[in-house]
């Protein structure tokens, strides 16, 4: 029996081992040493002063995540500490929302995350545990620009053939994942543009599964968002783009007009219906230091490899490096236009 | 016939010492994740993949397929050899392995495993290079109204699997489908059963649930019975016993091709998941076998359902990925995670464009497969006297390392409470006689099941003719009624059996 005791101890030290590298997955290399950060006499002492923490509400192997781990590595760079990702999922964002809420206000945790599915959701199943305005934002990343588009073997050729059919009485189909994820821009799309007979085809699990649905021709029309993830099937012919909501053509897509050039009702707020994600620090982080991390990270968005690496994905048609405090104003305005809806999501949830 | 020259080409990197090497860390990396309970392969992939940061992407990919490729076959070791799944999809193979090792025929087992694993891989690789000039027509056969049939077909392999206690595995069952309801339902907009908590939002974790049922059931059962797994200790050495198994493999190719076909289906259809689908692989093996009383009792043919079908699964659910830049599965996503993090954009165009890239794929997954499994046969020799073991050291290890496993995946504390909660029920379900198999089958498969029909009575607005438009919705539902007709008629054969017993004696 003694003999089998090294295998105990091989199992235990591969148990540790797994431990170690838990909770946060990659182990950055080490900063270079004397990464050139000049100590500047500030009120909340040095910092970074550990390892920083960015909390990602999704799941690993998704675009959030890409992104975040794309911009910690010259993130890094620029502070002089390690910066590691945290996939904490599940709960339409809700279990990342409230532990970012209480984690310690030193710099040191942020979070990156699209928040307009998780405070559109707050509408109609109440927040506990996290106040979405009580954030502090650090700086802008992502824009989020819709497409409104129809199968690509669709009877619809524009949005006028489609408000003819709902009309007829027809019903439209739309697909999405839920309160906390597509459904709230198909209803104000809806609502916006005045379609009466929506039908809101739910059980997805995002892009993913809606995409293979609408090629089938199982959904009649949808509002996709981003378009980065979507112009892929708009030049192979799956998709047959009716418009860009955004106020400029985008340049992934310059032969798709806006709804603003065709003219379409509603079109103020269809273009607001675009999200935006970023970098947010909790309640009561000091000033300087979240001043720090947005220099920093609107110096990472610019570096060479990772504006490389985002062009080659897509995702640097999306970016919209914005200082924190502009970002904080659109996200306020943004939250308005979303609160006029709440009957319309109310009635489209049941 | 499109070109299959760049295979060779593929194929000729290995010979590059780099690529070569990185894959065989890739592969041990991938069976030493695969073994620990609950810390399967997917962390592993997504532990490492910053690390390809800046290398080839052909390169990486190889190394991360090693990884990808390897870790089922790790995961199933510790099914077989202490009743403890390495990741959910081994589950399978404990009905069959464990009950082989307790009586002894450990390396026999391995043997079985070893080559149903490179087997399945195999078909499945031939399968999904045949199906990529169609792929993508491939991928859209299958809507609601088909995904439901096949989930409704999953459901009734539950008086298949009942093991002969029909009445109980009903009830499995029917608990089973129960707890796949709790969470959000995005179909009806309703949370169901989430106590007000928004941790139960997402419903029950698939892997905190599996490793409750097997290995924290299990440990329990190691502390309330002071024994080593198995006295034999007879064909630790030598290669005997493995070369039996292997060599049995080659004489069941029925299993062996049906079990990969609805692996590799599986993995073409998002929705499915590889965990269900090794469920219903081995509910048909039972179906189709003349050795049906055999089953949970360490039947050979148990094991290869099991495991052909979770390697064909691997390379079918590079299809979706392939064809649209879809994950259909988590496979799929951490190839696509893969993909995207080496700068490449996945999608309808991939094939035409980075043809390289698609190939080297499909190639390393499979290579890998082959020599991780080789690999860890070194490896499982060692690896099998872990059963001689006294329980005291084994059950804390195995204790600790699952539920590791659990929180490593979504940093969340209440998975690890989860995954202790279904232990106890894994373990009364046990004592009192229920089949673990059939509560698992309603768990995956009840909520799927649902979701499909709403989804395909919403897309047809209400008219129930959408079940049996397609072909292949009617031949689904021909082969459930078949399948059920067949379950009754062989309990009628049965009962006549006992009777006509029952009257001779």
């Amino acid at each position: 029996m003694s003999r089998l005791r090294p295998w105990v101890t091989v199992l235990s030290a591969m148990a540790l081992l797994s431990a170690a590298c838990a909770p946060s997955a990659p182990t950055p290399p080490a900063p270079p040493a004397g990464a050139s950060q000049p100590a500047q006499p500030v009120d909340s002492g040095p910092f970074p002063t550990k390892p920083i923490e960015i909390i990602v509400p999704f799941a690993p192997g998704g675009g959030y995540d890409a992104v975040a781990r794309q911009l910690a590595v010259p993130l890094q760079k620029e502070l002089g500490q390690p910066v590691v990702v945290k996939n904490v999922p599940g709960g339409g964002q809700r279990i990342a929302a409230r532990q970012f809420q209480q984690s310690e206000p030193d710099g040191h945790t942020i979070l990156y995350g699209s928040d307009t599915p998780l405070y559109t959701s707050t509408f109609v199943d109440p927040a506990e545990g996290f106040d979405i305005f009580s954030w502090q934002w650090i700086a802008g990343i992502r824009g989020q620009t819709p497409m409104v588009a129809v199968p690509g073997n669709s009877p619809y050729k524009t949005l006028e053939d489609v408000l003819a059919a709902d009309k007829a009485g027809k019903k439209l189909r739309f697909g999405h994942n839920g309160i906390g994820g597509f459904l709230p821009t198909q209803v104000a799309f809806a609502s916006a543009v005045g379609i009466k007979n929506g039908v809101w085809v739910g059980g997805f699990q995002g892009t993913a599964d809606i995409a293979p649905a609408f090629i089938r021709g199982d959904l009649d029309i949808e509002v996709w968002t981003p378009l980065s993830s979507t112009t892929k099937f708009v030049e192979s012919g799956d998709f047959r783009p009716l418009a860009v909501l955004d106020a400029k053509r985008s340049p992934t897509l310059p032969n798709v007009p806006t709804a603003r050039e065709l003219k379409w009702p509603g079109v103020e707020k269809l273009e607001a219906l675009g999200s935006q994600s970023g970098f947010a620090a909790p309640p009561k982080t000091p000033a300087d230091r979240i001043a720090k991390l947005e220099k920093a990270t609107l110096n990472a968005l610019k570096d060479p490899d990772f504006a490389k690496w985002a062009k080659d994905t897509g995702v640097a048609e999306d970016l919209i490096p914005s200082a924190g405090k502009d970002f904080g104003v659109l996200k306020k305005a943004e939250y308005e236009l979303w609160k006029t809806l709440t009957e319309e999501l109310k009635k489209a949830v049941n | 016939m499109f070109d299959l020259s760049p295979i060779w080409g593929t194929l000729g990197q290995l010979a590059r010492p780099e690529v070569f090497g990185l894959m065989l860390l890739g592969n041990v990396i991938g069976l030493v994740f695969g073994v620990l309970p609950g810390v399967g392969g997917g962390n592993a992939f997504i532990l490492f993949l910053p690390l390809t940061f800046g290398w080839d992407p052909e390169v990486a990919i190889w190394f991360l397929m090693g990884m990808q490729g390897a870790s089922s076959f790790g995961g199933s070791l510790p099914a077989i050899l202490i009743k403890v799944p390495g990741d959910t999809v081994n589950a399978v193979a404990i009905f069959d392995g464990y009950p082989m090792t307790r009586r002894g025929e450990a390396t026999r087992a391995l043997g079985i495993d070893v080559m149903s694993n490179i087997l399945g891989a195999t078909i499945g690789a031939i399968v999904v290079i045949a199906l990529l000039p169609v792929m993508r027509s491939a991928v859209l056969l299958f809507g609601p109204p088909e995904l439901f049939w096949v989930a409704i077909m999953g459901l009734f392999t539950i008086a298949l699997a009942s093991g002969g206690n029909f009445l109980k595995g009903l009830a499995g069952g029917a608990v089973g489908i129960l707890f796949s309801l709790i969470g959000y339902s995005s179909v009806i907009g309703v949370q169901r059963f989430t106590l007000g908590r928004d941790y139960l939002w997402d419903g029950v974790q698939l892997i905190s649930l599996f490793i409750g049922l097997f290995a924290i059931a299990q440990v329990i059962e190691f502390c309330t019975a002071e024994v080593p797994i198995s006295r034999l200790t007879t064909g630790f050495k030598g290669f005997e016993g493995l070369k039996r198994g292997a060599i049995e493999v080659l004489g069941m190719p029925g299993h062996l091709i049906r079990s990969s076909a609805i692996g590799t289906l599986a993995g073409i259809i998002p929705g499915i998941g590889a965990t269900a689908s090794a469920f219903i692989s081995y509910a048909m093996a039972i179906q189709f076998s003349k050795k049906k009383h055999l089953f949970h009792h360490g039947n050979p043919e148990g094991l290869v359902a099991a495991n052909a079908s979770i390697n064909a699964k691997e390379m079918g659910s590079l299809i979706p990925a392939l064809g649209f830049g879809i994950p259909g599965s988590v496979e799929g996503a951490l190839i696509l995670a893969a993909l995207l993090f080496h700068g490449l954009q996945p999608g309808p165009f991939l094939l035409r464009d980075q043809p390289g890239i698609v190939w080297a794929l499909i190639v390393s997954l499979w290579i890998s497969n082959v020599f991780g499994t080789l690999l860890g046969l070194f490896w499982a020799n060692w690896l099998s006297r872990l059963m001689a073991i006294r329980v005291v050291y084994m059950a804390p290890v195995i204790l600790v390392s699952s539920l590791m496993g659990v929180y490593l995946v979504r940093n969340n504390i209440w998975d690890i409470f989860t995954a202790i909660f279904f232990g106890m029920v894994g373990y009364g379900l046990n004592k009192a006689g229920f089949p673990v198999v059939t509560f698992v089958i309603g768990f995956l498969l009840g909520q799927i099941a649902e979701k499909y029909f709403f989804q395909a009575t919403q897309i047809s607005l209400g008219d129930p003719a959408v079940f049996f438009e397609s072909g292949i919705s009617k031949s689904i539902a021909a082969i459930t009624v078949l399948m059920v007709l067949g379950v009754i008629w062989s309990g009628v054969r049965s009962k006549r059996a006992v009777n006509a017993v029952e009257v001779a004696s």
